[in-house]
């Protein structure tokens, strides 16, 4: 792969298209429109990171690690927020940004992790995959919750077909109405306990299933990516590619088109919007290693910043027109902000299937789909939550909670200990106008930009919520007949999931909204923004694959509005 | 499998040109460091020299090596200075001068070490220091190159996963290669 890396003066900066941000929409964005025959380019404000090459922990072994991957608390202090990331250690730091470089207000908690680099957070994510339905598009109407989303199933169902062959999606069709099924991959073994809690689960509950997770990770041979080989360590950068990032796969098949233009440390200062034909121009960046200002010009951007970088990027580019922030006529930009909640379930261990194991570590989770408020309202509060599950035979460090010691001790230690299962609920947000960003008055970053000021809180509905996110998950690992099963909740602050969603939110009135069902600005015809920003309502399932599908929507779209002179 | 050995398979796998050349940048020289004069920031030389038959009480030499015989001491005396606050320091020093004198005037020093393991786990406060020196122990050894490959079955790169295989008394645990403790 390699990428032409400029910046040069004005006719050779305009380009067809510009796209902002190299994350798994702006990935996304690139290779759409690179394949579309536009030429792109795309702005990073983070460093290159190669696939494979620029993995450096990727094949380590865990006694080569530094403190065998623990982080000094003197390295620590400038990962102030990122340290809390499930995956933070040696073998992962160099993908999150240092707080002390990246610093943002936070007006109540709210945990913002961030990988500021090419290829972004997907080289970080999960990779759970699921549909969203029509009980989520519709729900915001039938509640009276916020405003409507401007589509249905069926408008993003043909999406989801070409995202899903594309990434390479490892699942299963189980058949679940609230959770559509979709183009698979084989799915991943399930292990002889996930299948027992499955078998148990369907005696006990009508409308409660464990499936496996449908996964962006390949258990084939895929697109010249190797299937998966059992590491489990995919956020350190996978060699064989089975993981699905903007680096293993989309920024590499928009560079073989010829049309990619690939920008690292290309900080965006602000669009550059000309009020007479009412469209962006451009966009303006500081190369964050020379602080040199740059412009490059083109006829169509597609802001995929991530969620809350993105409506940044309006809030700073102000005109006499949009006096609080690009595309903001509607007033609503920086409003409803949403995460899901989570960190909130039950454990439990099981000593049965004792001659049963696994072998290698397998990269899927399992995955109990939503089951509340499916066929009707029946609880205290609206919406519902799916259960993100891990089970596992215990290692070693059941150790830590025991008395023993000695050479017999030793031995047991070596060998796996009884079953484990973790299931953690994620739940939906209801959207909230209180709920928003803005930007700082006064404080500053090292490119002179203003700071955003982050401002969420959980609100009623969720905390009813969780009282059942946590009741049922309990009540499930009881059905499964384990041997003992805890209750946890970890109070997460807003942010934690790494869902960020909503705050420049899609809709049919221009007056509520800021895209329309396009993903297209109302205000400014040839800006379209596809990530996270731009959601309605927040559905419990993760959301990835909604945004690239949308992506992939917008993009051909915006291609066709081109070529007619539209944009 | 040795190092060749492993790019030459990686390389077969993959099929990827460049992956070679990458892959020799990735692999560490297996080296074997020798620690014998390392000097402890946390403990005192004393202190250290306790720990080091401290810890081989916790994990002694069996099938494999002790805990000290992979450097475990190193480890703690590394994470102890490093990764602990200044208040987890005070309450880990305050619990070790009483752990090295009655260790050190035992005569049984593991019957003294298991009953300390003991109250600790019965909940006594003055002996909660033993859990994070167990706890940080068991990661030293266990996350060592002998700890991972002979008292647990690290597999660099496993291949096809298997959901159901049967398990006997001898089978060994994975390595563990997801590294938060």
């Amino acid at each position: 792969m390699t990428f032409n890396i400029l910046g040069k003066g004005i006719t050779e900066n305009t380009y067809d298209a510009i796209v902002i941000g190299s994350g798994i929409t702006g990935g996304m964005a690139a290779k759409e429109l690179t394949e579309a025959g536009l030429k792109v380019l795309v702005l990073e404000r983070g460093r290159m990171v190669e696939h494979i090459k620029d993995y450096p922990t990727a094949l380590t072994d865990p006694w080569d690690l530094p403190l065998r991957n623990m982080v000094s608390l003197e390295e620590q202090k400038d990962y102030e927020v990122q340290k809390s990331i499930y995956l933070f250690g040696q073998d992962s730091k160099h993908f999150l940004v240092k707080d002390s470089e990246h610093p943002y207000i936070q007006d109540k908690p709210f945990t913002w992790h961030r990988g500021y680099q090419v290829g972004g957070r997907s080289l970080l994510w999960s990779k759970h995959c699921y549909r969203y339905s029509d009980l989520d598009f519709e729900a915001n109407l039938k509640e009276g919750v916020g405003i409507d989303w401007p589509i249905r199933y069926k408008d993003i169902a043909p999406w989801y077909d070409k995202i899903e062959s594309y990434v390479g999606i490892s699942g299963n069709k189980d058949g679940i109405a609230n959770l559509p099924d979709g183009n698979y991959l084989p799915p991943f073994e399930m292990n002889a306990f996930e299948k027992y809690i499955k078998e148990r689960l369907r005696k006990s509950f009508a409308e409660r299933d464990l499936i496996i997770g449908r996964m962006a990770i390949l258990t084939q041979d895929h697109n010249g990516r190797q299937k998966c080989h059992s590491r489990n360590l995919c956020y350190r950068g996978c060699i064989f590619g089975a993981p699905y990032s903007s680096n293993s796969a989309s920024l590499p098949d928009a560079s073989k088109t010829g049309n990619l233009t690939l920008r690292p440390f290309s900080v965006v200062e602000s669009l550059i919007y000309d009020n007479k034909t009412r469209r962006l121009k451009g966009v303006r960046v500081i190369d964050s290693e020379t602080n040199q200002s740059y412009e490059f010009f083109a006829k169509l951007v597609f802001l995929n910043a991530s969620t809350l970088g993105s409506t940044q990027i309006l809030l700073q580019s102000k005109t006499p027109e949009f006096p609080n922030g690009l595309a903001n006529s509607s007033g609503v930009l920086g409003h409803y902000l949403m995460d899901h909640h989570a960190y909130i379930g039950a454990i439990g261990g099981y000593s049965g299937l004792k001659d049963s194991f696994y072998f290698g570590q397998r990269p899927a989770s399992v995955y109990v789909p939503r089951f509340r408020n499916v066929k009707k309202n029946d609880q205290p509060y609206l919406r519902g939550f799916g259960f993100e599950n891990y089970t596992s035979r215990e290692d070693w460090t059941r150790g830590y909670n025991a008395a023993g010691v000695g050479s017999e001790w030793k031995e047991t230690m070596s060998k796996p200990g009884e079953w484990f299962a973790y299931f953690e609920a994620y739940g939906e947000t209801l959207p909230d106008h209180s709920n928003m960003v803005t930007l700082s008055e006064d404080k500053k970053d090292k490119w002179g930009l203003p700071l955003l000021k982050i401002s969420m809180e959980y609100g009623e509905n969720e905390k009813k919520m969780r009282v059942d996110m946590q009741e049922t998950a309990v009540e499930m690992l009881k059905a499964a007949r384990l041997d003992w099963v805890q209750p946890f909740d970890r109070k997460p602050t807003p942010g934690t999931v790494i869902h960020e969603m909503g705050t420049a939110r899609m809709g049919n009135d221009p007056k509520k909204s800021v895209l329309n069902k396009w993903n297209q600005s109302h205000d400014i015809s040839n800006l379209f923004i596809t990530d996270g920003s731009c959601m309605v309502s927040s559905p419990c399932q993760n959301p990835s694959l909604t945004y690239m599908s949308l992506t992939a929507r917008a993009c051909d779209y915006a291609v066709k509005e081109l070529k007619k002179g539209n944009i | 499998m040795n190092r060749r050995q492993l790019i030459g398979s990686l390389a077969a796998i993959s099929g990827h040109a460049m992956f070679s050349s990458v892959l020799t940048s990735f692999l560490s020289s297996c080296k074997n460091q020798d620690m014998s004069a390392y000097a402890p920031t946390f403990f005192s030389k004393e202190e250290y020299n306790s720990i080091i038959e401290i810890i081989d009480v916790i994990i002694p030499e069996t099938k494999t090596k002790s805990a000290s015989q992979v450097n475990t001491q190193v480890f703690l005396d590394q994470v102890f200075s490093q990764c602990m606050t200044r208040e987890e320091q005070a309450v880990l020093r305050a619990g070790l001068q009483p752990l090295i004198s009655g260790f050190n005037s035992a005569s049984d020093k593991l019957k003294y070490i298991t009953e300390v393991d003991k109250k600790a786990f019965d909940n006594d406060e003055n002996t909660a220091y033993f859990k994070t020196v167990k706890k940080f122990t068991m990661i030293g050894f266990f996350t060592s190159q002998e700890g991972e490959t002979k008292a647990g079955n690290y597999v660099k790169i496993p291949g096809d996963y298997k959901g159901e295989i049967h398990l006997d008394d001898n089978t060994l645990n994975y390595g563990k290669t997801f590294l938060q403790y």
